[in-house]
């Protein structure tokens, strides 16, 4: 390991512990500006003024911001993150570990196959530009772009689920209890959040793969006589996929963020099903918790994504031994 | 002789410049590594050498584009360098500069017109429209292009036209002393010529820093020669001296390197190869920059970097073996 | 593609002609979209005649004798849950999203291209503050960070026009950052400071028009995607209520239905939502496509 990219790696891990930390901050003070006392939305209107006084002592909603900033932060270091009122008075970090890995389930297949199956579509569409599959695939992958998710849940709902039965509608199966019925109950949910990050990734490699095709160091390689496929298959390939990384980081927000409607629709109970509750209960505490947990992990798969990145591209890696100009 | 001097100082005194830039935490580049020369007004300093070897730093630490790491510019006698921006703002006119690549030293959204009405107007002059209009079309018809060009955009005109264009711009500035960085080599061969002529049909008494790496193009039209290697000046002559006597390794090399067009006396002429290859500038070679590749390089050349001297009748040569190279 | 022989007519108008016809040649799907685009503008422009004069309904009229009817002459695509007419209340739901979408990439763009525009050409602290806010913005999932700033600003029109064009900043001032950032290296800007034009004037004549190409196709993008956010956010009960009439929310309140078969209430307002942002998304591709060649994939 090459001494400039392990300062690469602690870099950003130290970013990355920084912008959490200032997302936490964040959030603290967005959750603070939504007009509305929580503590008479949680009580109900009827209650008088000392039994809502007490509450908020005991929540420190009295207390200086910045001191319930910091009881906020250090609980929520520890993994107390208070008590959900909109889900009768669970605590919140227990709920939190039971669904994450539900949405887990559901947005790791989707990355996985939306990875997969989109780069293998966008070379497939480089190689054989022009031709009909290409342009087909190229109109269907725009489709998919622009299909609204939730809508299109309901249609296959409508179509595979009532119609022809095939999947159930609704509902959610551990894969530890009936690993069959587990794959049945995702089918739907995962297919239509790969939508976006499939066709996103799809035309993003498709263009770089086209990109480096028609580069200089390419023809150079076909004028030497090196198999044409040999040629599309390694070298354009290789360097065409550096930058998916970064799509890929983009696509993961964007699945954490489709899970919310997507376990809506299907009653899965995941995160997102979670955050829809505490908003439309106007859990703060809630809110508060879940949008923090979800950004720690955002920012925690970026950083993979970044050290992952930092290896592929030799000019991160190798940096410091032969510096260029 | 002093007094004269002093009264009289030349359009750009350059003292013993120096450009470094940091590369990564340890290495350092220096691309322009003690440099000094002078331009007086009416003259053409050309400067050559091959790519990297700092002449286009030179260049853009002169006009104050960089900010060099040492030395001293001097224009007409004031260390430029040291100015604030306020007290530099009235001389920043008379210092401009023509680019390599004529493709990316135009605004592609502006008109040819409005190109140089730009640069007439923005030294705060105030004109009526009609004056401008005339300025305009006085200045493109000084670089050869029709008037009617006003209204054309740059991706309509050819690099030659784009190049006419862009000295159009700088004259508009009625500047003193211009920096000529390549301006030829992105330009067919038949076009060089033309933009050379043009080069000299409007200098009068502007002074020119000539910058190229093709000897030929440089013998045409500068007065003096300087010879640049991996950020030092390694010769130094006014342009007949040096074509016919070159007296650094370095210079004897690049000129024999020129075609002559009859074919018998081509035939005759020693040709010298240079073995490897310019060294990279972060691993500068120690004592003279050019030994590694020099056939008369001994144990002083390698240890000690040689300074200009005087070899007679201002041809300055940085070397420590000029005399036994001679026979 | 340049033209090197000098031709009489007038630049700026060979200009557009060369865009036109780059622009529609690239087939009948954008000609396509191009009118689906068009229809979509006018049906949201004049919504309030439309249903007057054209259609004689009242979107929000109830009629609970009338429940998911069936598609007559009267109710061309039946009625809701309240007897309300659907197609009027697609009609009405076109121009919300017409209006949330517009807005909000306007007020977006516009302070999303000055915040890109100064962090890329100072830089320095300043510029390290806001690209570090966008990182930061960046972090949290958009969609849950557009809903928490609608409860903030309060559900109503105005506050998902906000919301909305919050959550759009960050793509503005990235792309606008890097262009930034890339011109001013140009010689152009180089030459432009060496006859001496002040650095405002810089910024705002040699690069603030040079990154127009690419601001008007992510507008256009935006567009697009904004349109379908109001429609996510409706559909989450987060925005539009009912019964003012908006795609999501009409999606939303038939959702429950479609197990009784009554399916136009879901899927119409679906349909349209789908054939306007996949229109403007193409739009978006055809006009980078023929602004420069040179943009694809990097937008």
């Amino acid at each position: 390991m090459n001494k400039s990219y392990g300062k690469y790696i602690l870099k950003r891990i130290f970013i990355s512990i920084l912008v959490i930390f200032i997302i936490s901050v964040f959030v603290f003070s967005l959750m603070h500006l939504i007009p509305g006392d929580p503590v008479k939305i949680m009580l109900g209107g009827e209650s008088d003024e000392a039994v809502l006084q007490a509450y908020r002592e005991k929540l420190h909603l009295t207390e200086p911001l910045p001191v319930q900033y910091w009881l906020w932060l250090t609980s929520a270091l520890k993994g107390d993150f208070g008590t959900s009122y909109a889900l009768n008075g669970q605590d919140i970090g227990t709920l939190l570990l039971q669904r994450f890995p539900v949405t887990l389930s559901l947005a790791v297949p989707c990355i996985l196959i939306s990875t997969i199956l989109g780069v293998l579509i966008g070379v497939v569409c480089a190689v054989h530009r022009g031709s009909a599959a290409d342009q087909v695939l190229t109109v269907l992958l725009t489709a998919m772009n622009g299909v609204p998710i939730f809508w299109i849940g309901i249609v296959f709902i409508w179509i595979f689920g009532l119609q022809l039965k095939w999947f159930p509608v609704m509902g959610y199966v551990s894969p530890s209890d009936n690993f069959p019925e587990f794959l049945r109950s995702i089918a739907m949910p995962v297919t239509i959040m790969c939508f976006g990050p499939l066709s996103a990734i799809a035309r993003q490699t498709r263009t770089n793969m086209l990109e480096v095709i028609n580069q200089d160091y390419i023809r150079t390689a076909r004028a030497n006589g090196i198999k044409d496929s040999s040629i599309k298959y390694r070298h354009a390939l290789k360097n065409a996929l550096i930058p998916i990384a970064t799509i890929v980081g983009i696509q993961f927000r964007w699945a954490v963020g489709g899970s919310l409607f997507i376990e809506q629709i299907f009653a899965i109970n995941g995160i997102g099903r979670t955050v829809m509750l505490a908003i439309t209960g106007r859990d703060y505490t809630m809110i508060q918790a879940c949008t923090f947990i979800v950004s720690v992990f955002v920012v925690a798969v970026n950083l993979l994504l970044d050290i992952l990145y930092g290896w592929l591209d030799p000019r991160i890696r190798l940096a410091g031994r032969e510096g260029e100009k | 002789m002093n007094n004269e001097m002093k009264n009289n100082p030349p359009l750009l005194e350059v003292r013993d410049l120096k450009m470094y830039f940091r590369s990564g935490k340890d290495s350092v580049v220096k691309a322009v590594d003690g440099v000094s020369f002078r331009i007086d007004k009416g003259k053409v300093l050309g400067l050559v050498g091959e790519s990297g070897c700092g002449k286009t730093t030179i260049g853009k630490s002169v006009l104050k584009i960089y900010n060099p790491t040492g030395g001293e510019v001097l224009y007409k006698g004031k260390d430029i360098l040291k100015m604030s921006k306020g007290e530099f703002k009235k001389y920043r006119r008379s210092l401009q500069m023509i680019f390599q690549d004529p493709y990316s030293s135009i605004d592609p959204r502006q008109s040819v017109f409005s190109i140089l009405k730009e640069a007439v107007l923005a030294g705060g002059a105030k004109m009526s429209t009609g004056e401008l209009k005339d300025k305009v079309n006085g200045y493109l018809e000084t670089v050869g292009l029709p008037v009617e060009m006003g209204n054309r955009y740059p991706h309509e005109m050819s690099g030659g036209q784009r190049q006419r264009l862009g000295i159009g711009r700088a004259l508009a500035c009625e500047p003193e002393l211009i920096v000529c960085d390549e301006p030829v080599s992105a330009l067919d061969v038949s076009i060089q010529a033309q933009i050379i002529n043009l080069f000299q049909r409007i200098q009068k008494d502007m002074g020119y820093l000539f910058i190229a790496h093709d000897l030929a193009v440089v013998r045409h039209i500068a007065d003096v020669v300087g010879v640049m290697y991996l950020g030092h000046l390694v010769e130094m002559m006014d342009s007949e001296g040096l074509y016919a006597n070159p007296m650094h390794p370095y210079t004897i090399a690049l000129l024999s390197a020129i075609p002559i067009t009859d074919y018998y006396k081509e035939k005759q002429r020693k040709r010298i190869i240079l073995q490897g290859e310019v060294p990279s500038p972060l691993h500068a070679p120690s004592g003279c920059p050019f030994h590694p590749r020099c056939r008369y390089a001994t144990e002083e050349c390698r240890r000690i970097l040689p300074e200009l001297k005087d070899m007679g009748a201002g041809h300055m040569v940085a070397c420590h073996n000029v005399e036994k190279i001679a026979d | 593609m340049s033209k090197k022989e000098i031709s009489m007519s007038n630049s700026k108008n060979s200009q557009m002609r060369t865009f036109w016809r780059t622009f529609f040649s690239r087939g009948i799907i954008v000609k396509i979209s191009l009118v689906i685009a068009v229809v979509f503008v006018l049906v949201s422009l004049l919504a309030s005649p439309i249903n007057t004069y054209l259609l004689h309904q009242d979107p929000l009229e109830v009629d609970l004798m009338n429940l998911f009817a069936d598609s007559s002459r009267e109710h061309l695509l039946g009625t809701d849950l309240y007897g309300r007419d659907i197609l009027a209340r697609i009609v009405s739901g076109a121009q919300m999203s017409l209006i949330c979408s517009v807005f909000s990439c306007l007020l977006g763009a516009v302070i999303g291209i000055i915040l890109g525009l100064i962090a890329g050409y100072f830089e320095g602290v300043v510029g390290s503050v806001i690209m570090r806010y966008i990182d930061i913005q960046m972090s949290i999932p958009s969609l849950i960070f557009i809903i928490v700033i609608s409860l903030i600003t309060g559900e109503s029109l105005f506050g998902v026009i906000m919301a909305l064009a919050f959550g759009l900043i960050p793509n503005f001032v990235r792309v606008m950052y890097g262009l930034v950032l890339q011109l001013k290296g140009s010689d152009y800007v180089t030459a432009s400071k060496l006859i001496g034009v002040s650095e405002a004037k810089i910024m705002m004549k040699h690069i603030l028009p040079n990154t127009f190409p690419s601001m008007i196709v992510m507008f256009t993008m935006s567009l697009g995607s904004n349109i379908m956010l109001e429609s996510t956010l409706s559909f989450l009960s987060i925005g539009i209520k009912v019964p003012t009439p908006s795609w999501g929310n009409m999606i939303s309140e038939g959702y429950s239905y479609i197990i009784r078969g009554e399916l136009m209430l879901s899927f119409a307002p679906g349909v349209c939502l789908m054939l306007v942002v996949i229109a403007f998304n193409i739009l978006g591709d055809a006009l980078r496509d023929s602004l420069d060649p040179r943009l694809r994939g990097k937008l």
